[in-house]
This record gives structure tokens, C-alpha cells and sequence, in this order.
């Protein structure tokens, strides 16, 4: 007896041996191209030229949804034959094996599961997308290929590279419960001094939320130069946040921001308060409060310029800002457009007897305006027709009274960064 | 009895039917009448056409327009009309321009500049921006300026002669010619405009 169990155990080993290779030749992996030796990159790229497969065109090649839990959605997709010959489309979904969010098969239903498409011919797919009421909220994305072919590439692939397959992407989101009124927070703001902000939130659901704000660990994500990334004007300690742990439903609760700005402070801050909102319907990004601060050194001392005029007789002076400080000149308006302030500057003439009186003889607003017709990008070309503020600028001009001699014309500019003056002599208008 | 309790099942259904039907001109009213103010004397049919205006104008996703501002002037038998929206904490709002014929009720988008972005959208497509080679190199040169980029929303029809038919978001540095189109969902920027 012990010997036939030998003698079938043997055969089986036997016989599952033999087996292998040919089980393994049953698994449908796509097989990789190997380079001969010798062959050059670029004589790898002809292998892919020469190779055959389903020529579709897919359209849209891209297609992205936000759907609710429980809910669903449809796109209908147009697969059109560029080949000689009749090809089988039988879509499937081909799940990327990464991201934080694993897409489900089981989500999406296509029809028809399948359809012979003739040269030339247009086949349109119905891809219905259901949300599971249980699904977690987030982006998930995956690929949806229409036949087998795959990119062959010389070394093996953690998943296959569909040819003929599109990008589809299904956003999950249910309305937060927290409503958050201040999304951001901005302004240029002064070395030693210092500032308060309010981030207004509103429970708009019907139990108490609990939030925890603070400083975000991942901060200055966005803070790039054009030499990388920059070194930010203050650390976070700089900031002081004071907030209710509970946002009671249907209240309104604020979140109080303190900054003091260091004395030696400079260059931009930016940042990311998290509220820690325990709702799972507002996503981390979501959930924070950028803020976005440059600093600014206000200057006690003037700029001083000296010079000297050959004769007796009246100086012009005239001083503008930055006339491409539009968007600068946003900043110095901070968040709140109730706190603008104006350029302006402070002016003085003096030569070895004293300062002379110095009168503002204009003040000019200029600027320059396009309609868009020239030297935009053409994806802006659908803003023709509509004003677009290029630069604007603020212009000061003074006359004094100048004897021949050497004389010191001091400015101190309050809120612009940048200026330029001119000095004539001469009798004016 | 069995009379009574028929008409009360067909009263019934007919208050049903109202109050669905109520709510329903409720919810596609509401919008309208809140939010869109005219400048000066509304034009003849301004309440169609303030309807077909709501239709047309979407804000950047995920925000609202808090209201909608309408001026119009006459050119050649033909209205049009500049729309100003205006969304919850952003720095600037989003224009439009239509013109409306009145033979065929027809209203067209002439044009648009969309600034009425999020500050953290804002501030990820200039990140993105600038972490693209071709704009760092310009930039690193000088011709950037002081400037801080503009960031314009790019629609899905504009955007599709370029890329895709998706929203994108246009990094501008105007006073030195340098534009990049930044898809936002990827990270990516997809085209790049240095003036030529």
C-alpha cells in the first residue's frame, strides 16, 4: 500500500513539475521585449513601431466626475476603429495600484460589455459610475482600457500600460458641515509690528463639531522661487492661535489669529493654519487657512540724493512708484479692501543753509490698460475685449525754489516698494 | 362615503402636486432673484435674460458667486452686457461680456477674464508654475520683475485647443511676456508662452 502512495505521490511531483512552464505560458502577462545585446535606445524605439496592435481612438481621452456617496453618475465615451480592420472593444477597468484612494471595480458598470467595431466606425460606451454609500471621501482615479494592448516596454512593470485606454477620475464629496468664511489670509505686513485676524467658522449641521486648530506640520508647500525653494521671513512661533474647541450647531465661531512680526523678519511667509475639523466631508486641504504675508521694513530714514545746479532758478522734482505694482499694490490693500492705504512720500530739499519749502504742484494717477489684442498668451485670447490693468502708478511732483550750489533732495516713501525720481531746472509750465 | 373619501384622496394629491410644483419654481427662482443686481434701468426682458446670464455663468468649482452685477449698453441694434461676479474672500471677480439679440432670444459670451479664484488654488498654480523649468529660467534672469503673476481660470472650450477640454488656470507675468497653463488635478504645466 505504502509503495503505491510513493509511486502517486512521485507522478504527482512528476507531472506538477512538467506542468509549470506551461501554466505559466497560460498566464495572459503581457510579455516584455528584450533588447538584444548591442541594440541602442534608440533602436528599441523601432521594436515599438513595428509592433501590432488595435489602433482606437478614445474620446474624451480624460473624463472626471464628483459624485456624492450613494450616488451616480454616467459618461458616454466614443471609441472610434483608425484601424484597417474590424477590432473586438471590450472595455474593463484597469485600477492603478497607487494613490491614497484604490478605485473599485465593482463601481463602474459599462455598456455594452462589448462591440465589434468596423474601419471607421464609431461605437459609443455608456460608463455608469455608482458611489457606495459607505465609500470614503476622496480622489480616485484609474484607467478604463478598451482592449488588451499594452505598451511594451524592455524590463517589467509593476502594472500594464493599456494603449488604447482613457483617464477617468471620480471625485467623492459630500457638502461640509463646517462652513469656513475666511478661507485665507493675506496682507503685507511690517517687521516688529503686529496684527490680529478672525477665521469666521459656521456649523451649518445639526450636532456640535469639535476643532483643534493649529499650525500645519506640512507648511510653506508653495513657497518657490526662482531658485527653489526660499526660505520663509518668520517661523510659525510667530503666530498665536486662540479658538472654542466645539463649534455648536448652527453657531458661528471665530478663530482669533495673532502675529507679531519680528523685528529682523524678511522676504514672504506663507503657510497653513489646519482647523482639524472632525468632519469627514472636508478633505485635509480643505480644512485649512493659507496665509500669505510679506513683510515689509518701513524706512524711517529718506533716500538721499545730491546735486548741484549751475544757476539760480526753480527745480522740478517729480517721484512716482512701481508702475508694475498692481498686484503689489493689492497686497499693501491686505484682505480687507477697508484697510487701503495710498503710496505717498514724505519730500525734503536742502542745500548748506537750511531746508527750503518745497510745493506739491501735482498729484498724478497713470497707468496703462489693455484690451487684450496684443502680447497675451492665446489661451487668454477670450478676455479681448474686456480692460486688463497692465501697471498703474502714482506720481508726486514738487517745486522748490534752488540757488546755484550743491543741494540734498531727501524722499522717505511710505507704502511702495519700489519709486523713481526725475530733478529739472529751469522755469516751469 | 366612499364619494367623500375619493374627492378627499383627489384633493389631497392635487395640494400634493401644487406644493411639489411650488417648491420647484421656489428652488429655480431663488438663485436669480437673490443674486443679480442691474446697473442703471434694466433692459426690456431682463428677467429672461438675467435667467440665461445665471445659465452661463459658473463659478471656479467648489465656490459661489456671493452676487452678479449687470450693466448693458447698446451697439448696433444689438445689447450688450458686462457681467461682474463676485465670489465669497477672493482678491478680484470674475468678467464676462455677452451680447443679446433679441430677434431669437439668442444671448452669446463675447468674452471673459476669470480672477475670482480661491487663494490656495491661486497660490498652487503659481507654485506649479514655477517649478517649470522653461519659467524658472526666465525668471531667474530678472525679466520677471517685481510682479506677482496674474492667475486667470481658462474654460474647458478654450482650454481644449490648447490641451484638454478641462478647466485650467493661466500663470501670467505680464510685464515680462511669460505665461504658463497649469492643470491644477495633475500638477502639471501642460503649455508654456514666452511671448513668440
Amino acid at each position: 500500500m505504502k509503495k503505491y502512495i510513493v509511486r502517486i505521490m512521485l507522478g504527482l511531483l512528476i507531472t506538477s513539475i512538467l506542468a509549470v512552464p506551461n501554466a505559466a505560458a497560460e498566464v495572459p502577462v503581457p510579455e516584455p521585449i528584450m533588447i538584444d545585446e548591442g541594440m541602442t535606445g534608440s533602436d528599441s524605439m523601432y521594436l515599438d513601431m513595428e509592433m501590432d496592435f488595435a489602433r482606437l481612438q478614445i474620446n474624451p481621452g480624460h473624463s472626471n466626475m464628483q459624485i456624492k456617496p450613494g450616488n451616480s453618475d454616467k459618461v458616454t465615451v466614443t471609441v472610434t476603429n483608425k484601424d484597417n480592420e474590424t477590432i473586438t472593444a471590450a472595455p474593463f477597468v484597469s485600477v492603478f495600484p497607487y494613490g491614497d484612494n484604490l478605485f473599485e471595480e465593482s463601481w463602474v458598470t459599462i455598456t455594452p460589455v462589448s462591440a465589434d467595431i468596423a474601419p471607421d466606425a464609431k461605437q459609443e460606451f455608456v460608463i455608469e459610475v455608482n458611489i457606495p454609500q459607505d465609500a470614503d471621501i476622496g480622489y480616485y482615479s484609474t484607467s478604463i482600457a478598451f482592449t488588451e494592448d499594452v505598451m511594451p516596454t524592455p524590463y517589467p512593470t509593476p502594472y500594464p500600460d493599456y494603449l488604447n485606454s482613457m483617464h477617468f477620475s471620480v471625485d467623492v464629496w459630500t457638502p461640509p458641515k463646517i462652513q469656513i468664511q475666511t478661507p485665507y489670509i493675506s496682507g503685507r505686513v511690517e517687521s516688529g509690528e503686529s496684527y490680529d485676524y478672525e477665521i469666521k467658522l459656521e456649523n451649518v449641521a445639526d450636532k456640535d463639531i469639535s476643532i483643534d486648530p493649529k499650525i500645519d506640520d506640512n507648511n510653506r508647500m508653495y513657497d518657490y522661487g526662482p531658485f527653489g525653494m526660499m526660505s520663509s521671513a518668520f517661523e510659525d512661533d510667530a503666530i498665536t492661535i486662540t479658538a472654542p474647541s466645539v463649534v455648536k450647531a448652527g453657531e458661528t465661531v471665530i478663530v482669533n489669529v495673532h502675529l507679531e512680526v519680528p523685528d529682523d523678519s524678511k522676504g514672504n511667509y506663507n503657510g497653513a493654519i489646519d482647523l482639524n475639523i472632525d468632519d469627514p466631508s472636508i478633505r485635509e486641504w480643505d480644512g485649512q487657512v493659507q496665509m500669505n504675508f510679506n513683510v515689509w521694513t518701513q524706512p524711517t530714514e529718506p533716500y538721499t540724493k545730491t546735486f548741484t545746479t549751475r544757476t539760480d532758478g526753480p527745480a522740478t522734482i517729480e517721484i512716482s512708484s512701481n508702475p508694475y505694482s498692481e498686484y503689489a499694490y493689492a497686497m499693501w490693500m491686505g484682505a480687507d479692501t477697508q484697510d487701503k492705504k495710498e503710496p505717498s512720500f514724505d519730500v525734503t530739499l536742502e542745500d548748506d543753509s537750511g531746508e527750503v519749502e518745497m510745493t506739491l504742484v501735482k498729484t498724478t494717477y497713470s497707468g496703462s490698460v489693455s484690451l487684450g489684442m496684443s502680447n497675451f498668451p492665446p489661451w487668454e485670447v477670450d478676455s479681448t475685449g474686456i480692460y486688463q490693468d497692465l501697471s498703474s502708478s502714482y506720481i508726486e511732483e514738487y517745486s522748490a525754489p534752488c540757488a546755484a550750489g550743491d543741494w540734498t533732495l531727501g524722499i522717505l516713501p511710505g507704502n511702495a516698494d519700489m519709486f523713481s525720481y526725475t530733478i529739472t531746472f529751469g522755469p516751469g509750465e | 362615503m366612499k364619494n367623500s373619501t375619493a374627492l378627499s384622496l383627489v384633493l389631497l394629491i392635487a395640494l400634493l402636486v401644487a406644493a411639489i410644483s411650488g417648491c420647484n419654481m421656489g428652488a429655480e427662482d431663488a438663485p436669480f432673484e437673490n443674486s443679480v443686481v442691474w446697473i442703471g434701468t434694466p433692459p426690456a426682458e431682463s428677467e429672461n435674460i438675467g435667467k440665461k446670464i445665471i445659465q452661463q455663468v459658473i463659478p471656479y468649482a467648489g465656490t459661489e458667486y456671493e452676487n452678479i452685477t449687470i450693466s448693458t449698453s447698446q451697439k448696433n441694434d444689438k445689447l450688450r452686457l458686462h457681467v461682474s461676479s463676485v465670489s465669497a474672500n477672493t482678491m478680484h471677480p470674475d468678467l464676462y461680456d455677452f451680447t443679446y439679440n433679441y430677434d431669437n432670444n439668442d444671448l452669446i459670451r463675447v468674452s471673459y477674464l476669470l480672477e475670482a479664484i480661491p487663494e490656495s488654488v491661486r497660490s498652487e498654480a503659481i507654485g506649479i508654475a514655477m517649478l517649470n523649468e522653461q519659467i524658472r529660467d526666465v525668471l531667474s534672469t530678472g525679466m520677471g520683475g517685481n510682479s506677482i503673476p496674474s492667475v486667470k481660470r481658462i474654460l474647458p472650450e478654450t482650454a481644449e485647443k490648447f490641451y484638454e477640454p478641462k478647466t485650467l488656470l493661466s500663470v501670467t507675468w505680464k510685464d515680462s511676456s511669460l505665461s504658463a497653463l497649469v492643470d491644477v488635478d495633475t500638477g502639471q504645466v501642460v503649455e508654456v508662452w514666452s511671448g513668440n
